[in-house]
């Protein structure tokens, strides 16, 4: 392998790929990024084996060839070198890969390009969805938060997307909280079909997408790839069965508010200093205005130990009002993913589902459960 | 592989076993490979990974991409835990003070089992050192051991089975690796170039741990190393009080030091010793471990008496127990060394 690149190509794709490195493996080639001439370009790989992260950058290549080298060590050295032509030639005989930029030169001792795994390719399949950077961000950042972080029971650390002719809805749920967003597509699906991505893998991928090119999904049989012509990630699906989400939103409610997103959002900030020594619980009041005007919402918080907080929000209440008592970091979330100027509050009882829509756009919908409060 | 043996030295009968099993795809779910240290478990355990993951007609090949990377450690769809991957970012004597395999590792290991197959269509989890999982990790073990994805099987590897909890052992197919005869390791190594008397004094010390036989033969100086602590092991039991009661001190000092395993090996092969003594004294002398030392077990059988050899014998080996159960470790050294048979 001989070939020359620009330093700050080289560092800039270093960095993108160096987030799929795994930190602590026990496979020790998971540590090393690969580097392999592709058609004319470099192409740089990373996985930790759920993640896998290929880009490919400009570069002039005189001869053929793929290696790997400890990610780490590669980075630092390429990030310390000037901006300027970086030229590597590998030693097939001792897979040592030479790295000259300017004054400077390294030898690097790297691991053969076999004992790396294999990188799923785009080459021969169909993507089952496009979508554009912007949209698929958007709903990655509505969504994503709401998985579970714990690794007890893995669908639910996962997102599950519910692709259905060109509709695709993404739905995440930790069994406090679920979130779901639905997508309508330009080009028409070309399958019905439902897989589960890791949470992680999806915010990654909204961190490095570049807003130039729609991304493709193509599914192979374990794994998803998200692709554009200058980067590939692939992430493992979990495997196992999504509970039935549409049975988790509620389908009626009896009490419906309306109010402003900042400043529902403000208060729930407030009211979190004092929920933080009371096992985050908030109480929402709901009181109806009647015929009179419209409504308020009180939100309280309340420590034993520490004080209370008590915010009133004015409100457009319809239905006999209520009270609800719910973890504030959830409702926070919750108004945080709201992209709308106003929010609407739905719910029964105490006991049953808060239900947050967005006021004047269709497709998000996020369901917080109540907590028993004595 | 060449061979029908894929390559292991002895242990025919459960390659064989593992083979037909694998041949009919009646293979278990949970394997449970136990004998002695440095026996070939890990071996076995990874021709077994091979055997699955290989796609030549005569799996395992030994020489196709997946083969080698498995022998590498490099493998997707292979993932092994157990004390020396937990014990990675440690300092190097940390990691040798380890005693537990903690429930983390275990967790870590288990959420992995959920992710399918990366490459082929099986996946193989190994756990190293199995015995040594404490109680919550065994427990956490237990569903999974239970009822595994069906792309995964799971090889649980340990020394021995009787710290394990009956509910893991009950839920593998066990395969109880005893040592290997000593003619058969002593053929291995003359095929791969050692010489016949060395090949035959190394099958001979290395009691059927083919393993610890091909570590000796990669590192001499490692072998010279022990050679020396036998002759000091030796001398020990003629050694005035005092200088057996120092030394007593210092095998008790690198005991709380956390040095468990070198400590357990001199008393180990301080017991092989008299068990020499005593298979002289029989007139089993072929049968000896130590078989470059036949002319001093052979003065030794005169010197001792044959009861107070097999009394010594039994006290190591109550020894061994004693430190385990956290007897103060001074004591049982020194009451090693104040019990040694008195020449007559």
């Amino acid at each position: 392998m001989k070939l020359s690149c620009l330093q700050e190509n080289l560092r800039r794709g270093l960095a993108t790929v160096s987030r799929a490195v795994a930190g602590k493996s026990s496979l020790p080639v998971l540590a090393n990024v690969l580097l392999a001439t592709d058609s004319g370009r470099l192409k740089l790989a990373a996985t930790n084996l759920e993640l896998g992260i290929t880009c490919w950058i400009g570069a002039k290549v005189d001869g053929d060839g793929a290696v790997t080298v400890p990610a780490r060590l590669f980075t630092d050295m390429v990030g310390g070198m000037p901006n300027d032509r970086v030229d590597l030639n590998l030693d097939g005989r001792t897979q040592t890969l030479h790295v000259a930029c300017g004054r400077f030169e390294a030898n690097i001792k790297g691991i053969e390009a076999d004992e790396f795994p294999n990188v799923p390719t785009s080459a021969g399949s169909r993507a089952i969805a496009t979508f554009p950077p912007q949209a698929l961000r958007d709903a990655i950042a509505q969504v994503a938060f709401a998985a579970a972080t714990d690794d007890t029971r893995p669908v639910l650390a996962g997102v599950l997307l519910r692709l259905r002719g060109s509709r695709v809805q993404f739905a995440a749920a930790d069994g406090f909280r679920l979130a779901q967003r639905s997508l309508e597509l330009a080009g028409a699906g070309t399958a019905d079909q439902d897989i589960i991505v890791p949470a992680r893998t999806l915010l990654e991928l909204s961190r490095i997408i570049d807003d130039e090119h729609d991304i493709e999904i193509i599914v192979t049989q374990s794994q998803v790839l998200f692709h554009t012509p200058s980067l590939d990630v692939v992430s493992r699906l979990i495997d196992g069965r999504y509970p039935d989400i549409d049975r988790v939103i509620p389908t009626s409610h009896t009490t419906r508010a309306v109010l402003d997103t900042q400043e529902f959002a403000k208060a729930a900030r407030l009211a979190s200093f004092v929920a933080a020594s009371s096992s985050n619980i908030v109480r929402l009041t709901l009181e109806s205005g009647g015929d009179l005007g419209p409504g308020r919402v009180i939100v309280n918080a309340n420590a034993a130990e520490v004080g209370d907080n008590r915010g009133a929000l004015d409100a457009n209440i319809g239905g006999p009002g209520g009270q609800i008592a719910l973890n504030v970091k959830y409702l926070a979330d919750a108004l945080a993913a709201m992209k709308t100027p106003q929010v609407a509050l739905e719910f029964e009882n105490a006991q049953s589902p808060a239900v947050f829509r967005p006021v004047g756009a269709d497709g998000y919908v996020h369901v917080i459960m109540p907590m028993a409060v004595r | 592989m060449d061979d029908d043996r894929w390559g292991i030295i002895g242990h025919e009968w459960a390659i064989d076993m593992v083979r037909h099993a694998l041949r009919t795809e009646r293979a278990g779910h949970a394997y449970l490979l136990c004998g002695p240290p440095a026996i070939g478990k890990a071996t076995i355990a990874l021709r077994l990974a091979q055997a699955l993951l290989c796609g030549a007609a005569a799996a395992p090949c030994g020489r196709c991409r997946d083969c080698t990377r498995i022998a590498h450690g490099n493998h997707p769809d292979v993932r092994s835990t157990g004390l020396a991957e937990q014990g990675q970012g440690l300092k190097a004597e940390e990691a040798a003070r380890q005693r537990d395999l903690k429930i983390d590792s275990v967790r870590g290991w288990i959420a992995d089992l959920a992710l399918q197959p990366y490459e082929g269509r099986r996946r193989v989890f190994i756990m190293h050192d199995a015995e040594r999982l404490n109680d919550s990790g065994a427990n956490a073990l237990l569903k999974t051991l239970e009822e595994p994805p069906p792309y995964a099987m799971i090889i649980l590897v340990a020394n021995t089975t009787g710290d394990l909890m009956p509910t893991i052992v009950s839920r593998c197919r066990m395969l109880r690796l005893r040592p290997v005869p000593r003619a058969t390791i002593d053929a291995a190594l003359q095929s791969t170039g050692v010489a016949p008397a060395e090949a035959r004094l190394l099958a001979a010390w290395s009691g059927g741990r083919v393993g610890w036989a091909l570590q000796m033969r990669d590192d001499p100086a490692a072998w010279q190393a022990l050679r020396e602590q036998l002759d000091e092991l030796i001398a020990l039991g003629t050694l005035p009080r005092h200088a057996g009661l120092e030394w007593a001190e210092a095998r008790a000092q690198a005991w709380r030091r956390g040095e468990h395993a070198a400590v357990t090996d001199e008393l180990l092969r301080w017991q092989l010793w008299w068990r020499d003594v005593l298979l002289a004294q029989a007139g089993q002398g072929r049968h000896m471990t130590h078989l470059d030392r036949a002319a001093e077990a052979a003065r030794a059988a005169t010197q001792f008496h044959i009861g107070a050899v097999h009394a010594f014998l039994v006290r190591l080996t109550q020894a061994h127990g004693q430190l385990r159960e956290n007897v103060n470790p001074q004591l049982v050294f020194e009451g090693l060394v104040l019990h040694r048979p008195r020449p007559h």
